[in-house]
């Protein structure tokens, strides 16, 4: 059954998006519930879905090389994992587990690749979406990274 | 028109259908450039997309008045100007000639003309910059990464003065 757009709004990634690409993705997404410690995504195993909290919190972790598992993240409503998949076929490097009981907004990649392939136009907004939300985030991070540069001129070395 | 073959070795053209390549091989043109020419400033719109095919182009960004960084050194088979290929966007950097550079060059407002008639065209060109952003995004997060593991002591003082976000995750859009 076809979700409402204005549940995908409440999801950051959709806020800006127009209806009618919304209403598109709203036939290939599906509400679905988890429970708290349930595993989503696996750090370096295939993924499958993209989930998108609309309602709940999910932890993020990473296995380090030295076998150590840090916490890196907690994410809340309004939140999208995973959906650099959509555009290239790469496996997580962190791991997602529901920190408490969540309800869900899920989107099988498959099925979105091939609602991609079949109309080009909803392919093209939402990589127009993708590209806004990754040049936002890679923005973000450089204007960081150039505050701490110059409170700490000697971290310029780990640009290159 | 541009050879195909030419077109192989720009990375993100990699992987588009070769029916996607001849109509970019039918628009692109060759540019030379000469050392220190500036293609493009932060924080303005460009209107021109660049593959490099020789030569060197490093992208900055002003610290002081007095200092920039370069933040990337593009060489043969990367394409920057990116934005120029999203309406209304504006650049994330300067992009200036290290070297004498050969480029092949694609014009926004032709492009968007042809996005608007063709959407299967403008579908791989955008996902072809989605994919460019997304790396750029991951090494962006290594960056802010390496900075902690290099220099552990900063952690906590750079949290403090807000300058590295609390947590320092790889990207989980």
């Amino acid at each position: 059954m076809k979700i409402e757009t204005a549940l995908l709004k409440t999801i950051d990634f959709f806020s800006d998006a127009p209806n009618a690409f919304l209403e598109k993705i709203a036939h290939i997404a599906r509400v679905e519930n988890y429970a708290a410690g349930q595993t989503l995504l696996e750090q370096g195993k295939p993924q499958d879905k993209i989930y998108m909290v609309a309602d709940g919190k999910l932890s993020l972790s990473s296995r380090l090389a030295d076998g150590r598992e840090i916490a890196l993240d907690e994410v809340a409503q309004g939140s999208s994992i995973g959906t650099s998949a959509l555009c290239e076929d790469t496996a997580p490097q962190f791991s997602v587990v529901c920190a408490q009981n969540c309800t869900l907004i899920v989107i099988s990649i498959k099925d979105a690749l091939e609602l991609f392939s079949k109309d080009y136009d909803t392919g093209y907004h939402m990589m127009l979406v993708m590209v806004d939300r990754f040049r936002r985030e890679a923005d973000n991070r450089t204007r960081q990274f150039l505050r701490s540069l110059k409170n700490y001129p000697g971290i310029y070395s780990t640009l290159s | 028109m541009v050879k195909i073959e030419d077109l192989k070795r720009i990375d993100i053209l990699r992987d588009m259908p070769s029916h996607i390549l001849e109509i970019i091989a039918k628009e692109a043109r060759v540019q030379i450039l000469g050392k220190g020419t500036e293609l493009f400033h932060a924080g303005h719109r460009n209107e021109t997309f660049y593959m490099m095919t020789m030569g060197q182009v490093a992208l900055k960004l002003d610290l002081t008045r007095d200092i920039d960084v370069t933040f990337e050194n593009l060489q043969g088979g990367d394409a920057f100007g990116l934005l120029s290929l999203v309406q209304d966007a504006v650049s994330s950097y300067s992009a200036v000639c290290q070297e004498a550079c050969e480029v092949l060059v694609l014009e926004a407002p032709r492009m968007f003309e042809l996005f608007e008639q063709n959407r299967e065209f403008a579908f791989y060109m955008i996902r072809g910059v989605a994919k460019q952003y997304q790396r750029l995004m991951h090494k962006r997060a290594n960056m802010t990464i390496n900075t902690i593991k290099t220099n552990p002591d900063l952690q906590s003082g750079m949290e403090e003065v807000g300058v590295l976000p609390r947590t320092y995750s790889p990207l989980h859009i």
